[in-house]
């Protein structure tokens, strides 16, 4: 089992961190809790991560402050729910819901 | 006695203080959940971890567009797409159904086109003469949502707003289908002449009469029972399958919603007064009272404030606000539309009214039964009773209102994508049609029947009948899709007779159809 590098930041850092991260490659998941989710679409770093719509997706995490924005599709469009998961030992990270198709994580490393 | 007070105390302590709810972990993305929990949360660490994310709007970019389009009133309209996938399908009817002179469908399936198709196809299959038909089919929900597509109405999957299509609207038209066919033969326009007044010398004045049969068929399908199952763990494995295969659609809009979160997020995250503004609502929020109204108040006042923040220094901020709401509405309904592909038809009522060439006009009405079978296979079944429409002349031995009995059964494999020939299905079908009046046709002295050579008939016949008997067909059939929404039907029938024919027939039929779903998704 790999090492996990997210950690979700802490409330009033004010640096506006989501996660704080080490360095290198990541693999994030999405399960489902109400419903069935999967990645729809991604961008690390301003290029779209490829091999999508998946329920999994890997980059590789820089230094410094940098976004991954994504969109999700839900199998329930209304009540649809599930979670962010850092695949090294099945680490939720963030909640997400079909009343926010799209999001935008800042990682710090 | 003090232990005994002690517990006493310790026990009306514990009573009295109300199990802290503790946070759920990871905390919910979305302001409502968030809003949820602050109303519940007591204790004050609790409520500022769960207000820090509730100001953190890069989170629930929706809930922040929301916000500032209704502290802007401005008015969102929607872009457009559509369906990569319904150019795969094979399962449609594009043709027309068995009895309109020119088809390749011996059956009749329950999914037509959603906007628009077109199909020509010709050959014969109870008919005795091969006719040339070409049908237009669709959908009613086609239009409205061709209409969100084209940013003309709002997409509200829950319904309940004004001015927007009510996803429960769009799903009860998705059940109605309309088919109009054309006999383009020679035979469905004739211009008959009588004199009209004595000959002048050798000029003869005649009145003439058009009979024009170019509309041959008009039909209408309405969806009675759907195999809807959005709750089973099953139909969310279905789902999954179906939403990582390459809908072009969806992904385009998935790329529009993503392109105006980005812009939306980056321009709010970039002003100054963001920073303060999400401080100063952390402390308000959690100074409210743990209370749903309360919160929602303080929440609803915030984001107010950070719209009016937002005027000064990026008036723009309210157009991005709008293109966000925007695409998100095309993303759902495309998002809709591959969940829609799921819920396949299982029963369908069908009726046609048909006026072909030389025939008396009839109605029939059809039960249609679908039912996937796993693996590519599927199996379609139909039963039918066609009508005269005007009872028939008394002086036609046997000749009833009740014109005939139908019954299809199609058993189809999906064969996938072929190297050459492309998306191709395999159907087998059998057809058996109880003849309960004779086959009438209506005759005018001195005018000929297309394809029919009739002689030695008196002058006063007005119409001409065929000896009954029950007909056997079975076919085989292939159709071919090229990708691109067009399908080519080939098929090769025999039939133990036909309606005029009282003797056995090999046959073939051929036709082609153009699914304009795809054109109209562009």
């Amino acid at each position: 089992m790999s090492q996990c590098q997210f950690t979700v930041a802490g409330a009033g850092d004010g640096d506006g961190c989501t996660f704080r991260s080490t360095i290198g490659a990541i693999k994030l998941s999405v399960e489902g809790t109400v419903g069935a989710v999967v990645f729809e679409k991604a961008i690390y770093n301003g290029s779209a991560l490829a091999n999508l719509p998946a329920k999994t997706i890997a980059f590789t995490v820089v230094a410094g402050k940098t976004d991954l924005a994504v969109t999700y599709a839900f199998s329930d469009p209304v009540g649809g729910a599930g979670n962010l998961i850092e695949e090294c030992q099945h680490t939720k990270v963030c909640g997400i819901s079909a009343k926010e198709r799209s999001a935008v994580y800042h990682i710090c490393a | 006695m003090q232990p005994v007070i002690a517990l006493f105390l310790w026990t009306a302590m514990l009573a009295a203080t109300p199990a802290a709810a503790q946070l759920p972990d990871p905390l919910p993305s979305d302001c409502d959940g968030l809003i949820d929990l602050l109303a519940a949360a007591p204790a004050p660490a609790d409520r500022t971890r769960v207000a820090r994310q509730l100001v953190s709007m890069n989170l629930h970019p929706t809930c922040l567009a929301e916000g500032l389009v209704a502290s802007d009133k401005l008015n969102a309209d929607f872009p457009s797409f559509i369906r990569a996938l319904e150019r795969k399908r094979t399962d449609k009817q594009a043709g027309s159904s068995a009895g309109t002179g020119g088809s390749t469908n011996l059956v009749s399936k329950g999914t037509t086109a959603k906007v628009i198709s077109l199909a020509a196809e010709y050959g014969a299959l109870t008919e005795s003469i091969n006719k040339q038909i070409v049908t237009v089919q669709g959908s009613l929900d086609g239009v409205p949502a061709a209409l969100v597509r084209h940013h003309v109405f709002e997409y509200c999957p829950a319904g309940g707003a004004s001015n927007c299509v009510d996803g429960g609207v769009l799903e009860a038209l998705r059940r109605v289908s309309y088919a109009v066919s054309f006999d383009t033969s020679q035979s469905a326009q004739t211009v008959s002449g009588t004199p009209s007044a004595s000959a002048a010398g050798a000029a003869q004045p005649v009145a003439f009469t058009a009979d024009g049969h170019s509309i041959t068929s008009a039909g209408v399908r309405f969806v009675l029972w759907n195999a809807r199952d959005t709750v089973s763990k099953s139909y969310d494995e279905a789902w999954t399958k179906e939403i990582v295969k390459s809908h072009a659609a969806l992904e385009g809009a998935a790329t529009g919603l993503l392109n105006a979160t980005i812009a939306l997020v980056g321009a709010v995250e970039a002003d100054p007064a963001y920073a303060p503004w999400q401080d100063e609502t952390v402390q308000r929020l959690v100074a409210a009272r743990p209370n749903r109204d309360e919160v929602v108040a303080v929440w609803t006042g915030r984001q107010h404030v950070l719209a009016q923040q937002l005027r000064r220094t990026h008036p723009a901020i309210f157009v991005k606000a709008a293109d966000e709401r925007s695409a998100l509405s095309v993303y759902r309904l495309e998002e809709d539309a591959v969940a829609a592909t799921l819920r396949k038809p299982v029963a369908t009522l069908q009726y046609d009214y048909k006026r072909p060439a030389s025939q008396p006009s009839t109605s029939t009405v059809r039960l249609i039964f679908d039912k996937g079978l796993g693996t590519g296979w599927s199996f379609t079944a139909n039963g039918a009773v066609e009508l005269y429409n005007q009872p028939p002349p008394r002086d036609i031995p046997g000749a009833t209102t009740v014109r005939d009995a139908q019954f299809g059964a199609q058993l189809q494999k999906d064969l996938g994508t072929l190297e050459i020939l492309g998306a191709a299905a395999l159907a087998g079908t059998y057809y058996f049609q109880y003849q309960n009046s004779p086959a009438i046709l209506n005759v005018t002295p001195g005018t000929p029947l297309d394809g029919i050579v009739l002689s030695g008939l008196p002058s006063t016949a007005a119409h001409v009948f065929a000896t009954k008997g029950n007909i056997h067909i079975a076919q085989m059939r292939l159709v071919l899709g090229s990708g691109g929404g067009a399908r080519f039907p080939i098929s090769v029938t025999y039939s133990t007779r036909t309606e005029l024919v009282d003797q056995p027939a090999w046959r073939g039929q051929i036709g082609v159809s153009y699914d304009f779903d795809s054109l109209f998704s562009k």
